[in-house]
């Protein structure tokens, strides 16, 4: 009977992840669209007879009165046009019967079905080659803080919504980070733009938090001091990835401001430059930053990518001699009357955010800096030559392989070992049946989490996003992506908490034994694998905490498991 | 104050026109300051003062604050 319930559950569970799977964008799968609003008012849409000649309009616009428009460049071979006129119910009644209109209606808004519903995100092709929606499901960045060191940052349109942290600005005369220059708005929303808010475009890590620098003017120029003190700034307020669309020639104090930002765990991603020629530019040169290469959306090097030492990475960053080939954010633009306009931009300064993004997601599934930094390497698409080149640097970001690489290879592995542990223990002390299979679940889960739903078309949420994790990751959805490193978390102090306190609790022995070598295996398997960074520590500090711990809680799960066997033989034993 | 002979142009990056002179030895500088557009695609001569700390987003090379320029 428990069997064919059990049956009868893992069956609903798969329809409702079947029935709950989320549906591939129209814009991007090419299926239909749904109207779901009203029209514009004062705006027609006139479907002229195909081939419709230029006399022909202009009779069409003399006898009604209005002043047609092609609707788009591609338009003209369907002679789609479209016109704004002062009463649309009356001229709609005088077209009636026109042989030269086959159609006329106000524009209906169309609204995308489906994951993302953002109406530009058509025109994203980078969010696509680099495989941004697997990192919406898993989290986006969530409570990872991204400094964005460069014009400033305005919260445009598309970035309503999207957390802001500190922010300051260190250019003289200017107190506020706010943009006037519409670079760095557009550098923040590659990295974090609101994303499935139904408006403009998306971000690589929409749920990452953003801090504002000024470093550079409205005219694009700042100075060394400027961005050294950003970086330190950025660093003493928590910044866990700091973003340096910028270049120019080598700087010490740049240089000293970065290795103090990497030392405290802070990962520093910067442009290679625009130069197209060998000759990486501070501080994407520099040792301890990730020097960023970009490609255009024919996943080539672009024209203008600097190349040379100091590359490690390549992303989009687009090119413009392909029609359609920059990258497109929401970005300030004072001459729009709206003050904000969606545009496209190219440069490595467009390819450096991609991976800061990237990073951001993989911080976000509780990876540590130098963890995620290297799922990032391991898992890019090869584009030069085998392993690391000076062009592409160890190839081009893909985010879902990283995403995989990093539940196969850390919570797969986790899942697995706990899963054994746990068997191995229960059999090592003759718990059998029901309580053995709960203490089997309880470890590889509580090490691995239900990773294998990256695998599965389950929709993004706060659900999705924990029940991907190891618990030892939960605090960085629950409270922010550091304190899955907070040296008590990272230790053995909630496992035998928890085994003080229900461990002895019969029915719930088998899943706190679980729960501790689950836990265990985590902190051990962080280790050598350094996805744990508790904070305080470095070194091999890091990984001694972590293994000690580790171990404690093995025997946690010991001593539960063994008071359950002796309880189960005899219950008068613990009186 | 230097000299500088080469072709100029002008590319967009990170949103902003940037002005880029290929000099004749083979280097590339970015030039700011007040230039004509309609010397973009020409050999030309500019007189021009080297920026050491200058930091920006075209990152084509130093930049030269530019003082003077004229067709070659």
């Amino acid at each position: 009977m428990r069997q064919r319930n059990a049956i009868i559950l893992g069956l609903a569970c798969l329809a409702g992840i079947w029935l709950l799977r989320p549906k591939e964008s129209p814009l991007v799968g090419g299926a239909g669209k749904a109207p779901v609003a009203s029209h514009s008012p004062g705006v027609l849409v006139f479907d002229l007879r195909d081939g419709a000649s230029a006399e022909e309009i202009a009779a069409f616009e003399t006898k009604y009165g209005v002043d047609v428009e092609y609707v788009s460049a591609v338009s003209e071979d369907e002679a789609l046009m479209e016109a704004r006129v002062a009463d649309p119910a009356a001229l709609l009644e005088r077209l009636r019967g026109d042989p030269l209109v086959e159609a006329a209606e106000p524009p209906v808004r169309m609204q995308a079905l489906g994951y993302p519903n953002d109406p530009l995100y058509e025109r994203q092709w980078s969010m696509r080659m680099i495989g941004a929606p697997l990192g919406w499901r898993v989290g986006g960045g969530r409570g990872v803080k991204v400094a964005v060191v460069d014009t400033g940052v305005t919260r445009v349109e598309d970035l309503v919504g999207v957390p802001f942290g500190t922010g300051r600005s260190f250019v003289p005369g200017v107190s506020e980070p706010a943009d006037d220059n519409g670079h760095g708005t557009h550098v923040a929303g590659t990295i974090a733009q609101a994303t499935h808010n139904a408006k403009g475009v998306t971000g690589v890590a929409p749920n990452a938090t953003l801090m504002a620098y000024k470093v550079l003017s409205a005219q694009g120029f700042g100075s060394s001091p400027a961005i050294a003190a950003a970086i330190d700034d950025a660093a003493d307020e928590g910044a866990d990835i700091i973003n340096l669309s910028l270049g120019g020639p080598y700087s010490k104090v740049v240089d000293i401001a970065v290795q103090k930002a990497t030392s405290r765990g802070v990962l520093v991603v910067a442009a290679a430059g625009n130069s197209g020629r060998r000759g990486v530019h501070c501080p994407g040169s520099l040792k301890d930053s990730i020097g960023v290469a970009a490609v255009g959306p024919d996943d080539v090097n672009a024209p203008y990518s600097t190349f040379g030492e100091g590359v490690e990475i390549a992303a989009p960053g687009g090119n413009k001699k392909i029609a359609g080939g920059g990258i497109l954010q929401d970005t300030v633009a004072p001459a729009e009357p709206e003050g904000h306009a969606y545009l496209e931009f190219q440069g490595t300064s467009m390819a450096t955010p991609h991976v800061a993004g990237a990073l951001a997601v993989l911080r976000g599934l509780g990876l540590g800096p130098l963890a995620a930094r290297d799922a990032l390497f391991a898992s890019a698409a090869e584009r030069g030559a085998a392993g690391w080149d000076e062009v592409y640097g160890y190839g081009r970001i893909d985010v879902e392989a990283a995403v995989k690489h990093t539940l196969t290879r850390i919570n797969g592995v986790r899942f697995g070992l706990a899963g054994l542990l746990a068997l191995a223990l229960a059999m090592l002390l003759g718990v059998r049946g029901g309580q053995a299979t709960a203490m089997v679940a309880a470890g590889a889960v509580t090490a691995g989490g239900l990773f294998f739903l990256a695998w599965l078309p389950v929709p993004p949420g706060f659900l999705t996003e924990l029940a991907l994790r190891d618990l030892t990751a939960w605090p960085a959805v629950l409270v922010g992506a550091d304190w899955a490193h907070f040296p008590l978390w990272t230790s053995a102090l909630f496992p035998t908490a928890l085994a003080f306190s229900v461990g002895l609790v019969q029915r719930m022995a088998p899943w706190v034994a679980g729960i501790c070598v689950g836990f265990g295996v985590c902190l051990l398997h962080a280790a050598p694998a350094r996805t744990l960074d508790p904070w305080w520590f470095s070194g091999w500090l890091d990984a001694a905490w972590l293994g000690v711990n580790g171990a404690l809680c093995l025997g946690a799960a010991l001593a539960v498991a063994g008071a359950m066997k002796m309880t189960a033989e005899d219950p008068s034993w613990r009186s | 104050m230097e000299k500088l002979i080469g072709l100029l142009s002008c590319d967009e990056f990170g949103g902003a026109g940037v002005f880029i002179l290929t000099l004749d030895g083979g280097p590339r500088v970015q030039l700011v300051g007040p230039l004509d557009e309609q010397l973009v695609g020409r050999r030309v001569v500019v007189r021009a003062r080297r920026n050491p700390q200058a930091f920006g987003f075209g990152m084509v090379g130093d930049i030269y604050e530019v003082v003077e320029a004229h067709p070659a």
